[in-house]
């Protein structure tokens, strides 16, 4: 009898548990790794960079079809669009594995908020891929350049972006959610980081763009873009960009150049950098702190400075910090005079200092931004030379 | 029908999943909404205060040891009145138990299988309460204990790989939160709670072999269970930030997607679904368990065993038409169940409790006239 | 449709197992109130089946205590 029981059971949870309603086979998925959006005259044109798993496999041999593929459609909301792609594309797409997102920068000066709706409600987009923009070029001639070594254009975009918030600083990575929160926070403007297209785009497309030693059209990251609200105001450039990461304390190693004494250029890797960011109000007036602290290695020696006095080191510190404090504020000085727009996140540390003096200056935020009164403080301290003393090639003066 | 017993220590771990029940998931959303980044100082004291409802339960109980809520109701408000209140608890449980089949379809629907109707995951899971309530309370106690350290490995491993995400920031300007919206948020907390631990007077003190330490697994439960709702609050506002949890409809979901360890560990969110599971699987069967039961003792029927099934027909039918929309769900969750659930868990309770104290004591004061004519008469014999 | 049916038939068959069942125990009330249970749990499901709009019963209690609601939000204000 217990033996019947059993087997009833298991013939049950068989039938029960052998399926789910709305199941999708591998076969019937396109799998979505990069979404482009561009806004053309009143409709939105999304480009979908799918995977074509037979090239990217290890095991079977690649032909000469391209590893990725992209269709565009376009719609009036950027749902409908997706749907309609279902006439071109050959499976459903898929969207689960997505890396990345390119915003055209004619929809990003348009605002952006309408088109993240979709990306933020609809539970098959995950929340782990990051937001880019594209800089003169539309989105849909981004996704459509093939990248040498990395077959996935989409990776590179992903891995290059994360690569050079690590080790330069030009670029931030910005996930979903965190530009949904920035976005939604209407004290504070929103850092996207911009991509061009380098060479000519149309030979971008070709396959023959991978197959030669020198790669004529590339992808390349040109700096941060500031939101103001939900809209693209200006690029700022490398040295901008690489500032404003400072204040955010984003920068996890770049390089300083700074000038020797006598003639000649001294460079420093930053292995360490932390900047914390404090606001107070005096007489009701609000005020911010910045204290940056640099750890950083001599990198490169091209004068013939001694370093191996004591004095040499010190001299090194100061211009290292007079040049980051100098390139700071006149970053700071252009967001808060030229785009008015608080990227730095200054209102909330405000807030975190004194809730009641905030709240009464909140709604006044964007017309006391740009006077506000911010001191940076930096302090750079170098540990290590590398692994020689003195440069061999610039022999110090004898003194 | 037999007693069933179940020991302290089921008592205690079926507490604290019953405590967290769907809190877990919804709580988050609702409190921070009003209290913004203090929601955790809201729960903290929702927990506090829940102890002290905790006590008034077990008063209530231990004024008629042996018997359990329903019976109690009819014992000391005398047959008519008894019933009615008991037969409004009974309709409290029943649509609760509605509710909370409903609530397992919308999430599965909502995160994980938007095509699937959700009269299919009312259907699945409520056979499983039916089953469960079949083979009795015994039973279900020992499946507790069975799920009780799933769940506690699964939340510990939940906290360790979400830590790496926290800033700090996010939990900052401390006690920002008005008045007002300390008091929604703490009573909506206890509403979802605590409030309904007065269901577990079903099993309390009937059912239970050793009182004394049943009454400490009381206490210990809801202090646990408290804990686990207020670490993941503390989490939910310090990785997503509070407006981003507020926003969300479910925010635990939200904080497990998160993971990712070493760009490997990642998209694992579904076995954290497995405690929200289990806590909803211990809530609904209480409810329903209490109403079959309650049912049968109202109308003096032996077994209550033939009525799970047509209950729970009737449980699947309800779980469609208890709420239309996720809207409408947490609308009546924010503003009308707080105040249902604290007239019958609260008032209720302490009515009964008025009730049995004056009983009790015109029945001492019976019991002291008849001993002393008796010794009396004895004297004068003597 | 199909699905009403479906509940119907399930209906049909509990009752046919369980009621000679019940009849046994001589527990007149029992037999009663299962069949009570079951037709108003068959009725609400096969309704849900057909489309049929059936108002939530939490509706109901909504209906009751929006004004205590707005009597206890009124002391807040």
């Amino acid at each position: 009898m217990a033996k019947l029981n059993w087997i009833c059971l298991l013939c049950i949870l068989t039938i029960l548990l052998s399926g789910c309603w709305s199941k999708r086979e591998l076969n019937e998925l396109a799998i979505v790794v990069a979404l482009g959006i561009d806004k053309i005259d009143e409709d939105y044109e999304i480009t979908v960079q799918i995977v074509d798993p037979g090239e990217i496999s290890m095991r079977q041999a690649s032909t000469q079809r391209s590893p990725v593929v992209s269709y565009h459609s376009r719609g009036e909301t950027i749902f409908e669009a997706i749907r309609k792609m279902t006439t071109i594309a050959a499976r459903k797409p898929y969207f689960a594995h997505l890396q990345v997102v390119v915003l055209g920068e004619d929809l990003a000066e348009e605002g952006i908020s309408d088109a993240l709706d979709l990306i933020v409600r609809d539970h098959e987009f995950r929340k782990d891929f990051d937001v880019i923009m594209s800089h003169e070029a539309t989105a849909k001639e981004v996704l459509n350049v093939l990248t040498p070594i990395e077959k996935v254009p989409a990776n590179k975009l992903l891995n290059s972006l994360d690569v050079s918030e690590k080790a330069w600083g030009s670029t931030i990575a910005v996930n979903i959610d965190e530009l949904v929160n920035t976005l939604s926070n209407k004290q504070k403007g929103a850092l996207i980081s911009a991509i061009e297209i380098h060479g000519d785009k149309k030979l971008g497309v070709d396959q023959t763009n991978v197959q030669r030693v020198k790669t004529p059209v590339l992808l390349q990251y040109a700096g941060l873009a500031v939101f103001k609200g939900d809209k693209y105001m200006g690029l700022l450039t490398e040295s901008e960009s690489k500032s404003i990461s400072f204040l955010n304390d984003k920068i996890q190693s770049t390089i300083e150049i700074i000038a020797c004494p006598n003639k000649g250029t001294l460079s420093t890797e930053i292995t360490q950098s932390t900047t914390k960011v404090k606001g107070s109000f005096k007489n009701g007036k609000p005020k911010i702190d910045v204290h940056i602290n640099v750890e950083q290695n001599v990198g490169e020696v091209e004068c013939d400075i001694d370093l191996t006095k004591n004095k040499s080191i010190d001299y090194v510190n100061k211009k290292t910090a007079q040049g980051i404090d100098e390139r700071v504020e006149k970053t700071l000085e252009k967001i808060q005079q030229q785009y008015e727009v608080d990227v730095f996140g200054f209102g909330d540390a405000l807030h975190r200092a004194n809730p009641k003096q905030w709240k009464k200056i909140k709604d006044e935020w964007t017309s006391i931004f740009p006077d506000l009164a911010v001191a940076v403080h930096v302090k750079v301290t170098t540990q290590g030379l590398g692994t020689l003393q003195n440069s061999l090639l610039s022999k110090p003066k004898e003194e | 029908m037999e007693k069933e017993i179940i020991s302290s220590r089921q008592f205690t771990i079926v507490t604290f999943l019953y405590s967290i029940g769907t809190a877990i998931l919804i709580i988050p959303s609702s409190i921070t909404g009003a209290a913004k980044q203090d929601a955790w100082i809201a729960a903290s004291i929702g927990v506090l205060l829940s102890l002290l409802l905790v006590k008034l339960f077990l008063t209530l109980a231990n004024q008629t040891p042996s018997l359990n809520f329903i019976e109690a109701n009819e014992k000391i408000l005398g047959r008519f009145f008894g019933k009615i209140t008991a037969i409004c608890f009974l309709i409290m449980t029943f649509l609760s138990a509605g509710e909370l089949l409903y609530f397992i379809g919308i999430f599965m629907k909502t995160e994980v299988m938007p095509e699937t109707p959700t009269l299919a995951f009312a259907l699945l899971f409520s056979i499983i309460i039916m089953y469960a309530a079949y083979l009795g309370i015994e039973t279900f106690a020992r499946s507790a204990e069975i799920l009780f350290p799933m769940f506690i490995f699964i939340f510990i491993f939940f906290i360790i790989s979400i830590s790496p995400q926290i800033t700090f920031e996010n939990i900052q300007p401390l006690l920002e939160a008005t008045k007002t919206s300390m008091l929604y948020s703490i009573t909506r907390f206890m509403s979802i709670f605590s409030f309904p631990l007065l269901v577990l007077l079903m099993l309390y003190p009937a059912s239970v072999n050793v009182q004394q330490a049943a009454q400490k697994g009381l206490y210990i439960g809801t202090i646990l269970g408290g804990v686990v709702l207020i670490t993941l609050i503390v989490l939910s506002i310090l990785v997503l930030g509070p407006e981003n949890t507020a926003a969300r409809t479910f925010p635990s979901y939200a904080l497990a997607q998160r993971i990712s360890i070493g760009n490997f560990l990642q998209r694992i969110e579904i076995i954290m679904a497995f405690m929200w599971i289990s806590s909803i699987y211990i809530r609904t069967f209480m409810y329903f368990y209490t109403t079959v039961v309650g049912l049968a003792q109202i109308l003096k029927i032996k077994d209550h065993r033939p009525l799970i099934l047509p209950m729970g027909i009737i449980v699947i039918g309800l779980s469609q038409i208890v709420h239309p929309d996720i809207v409408h769900s947490t609308n009546y969750n924010n503003e009308i169940w707080p105040i249902f659930s604290f007239i019958f868990t609260i008032l209720l309770p302490i009515l009964l409790l008025i009730v049995a104290v004056i009983r009790n004591r015109k029945s001492k004061a019976q019991n002291n006239e008849t001993p002393q004519q008796e010794t009396k008469n004895d004297n004068q014999k003597v | 449709m199909v699905l009403a049916v479906a509940f119907l038939i399930i209906a049909i068959i509990v009752a046919l197992i369980f009621i000679p069942k019940l009849k046994k125990q001589q527990d007149r009330k029992a037999v009663v109130v299962f069949t009570i249970l079951l037709l108003i749990g068959t009725a609400l499901n096969m309704g849900i089946a057909l489309k049929v709009h059936i108002p939530s019963p939490l509706d109901l209690i909504t209906f009751i205590f929006t004004p205590i609601r707005d009597y206890i939000v009124s002391f807040t204000k």
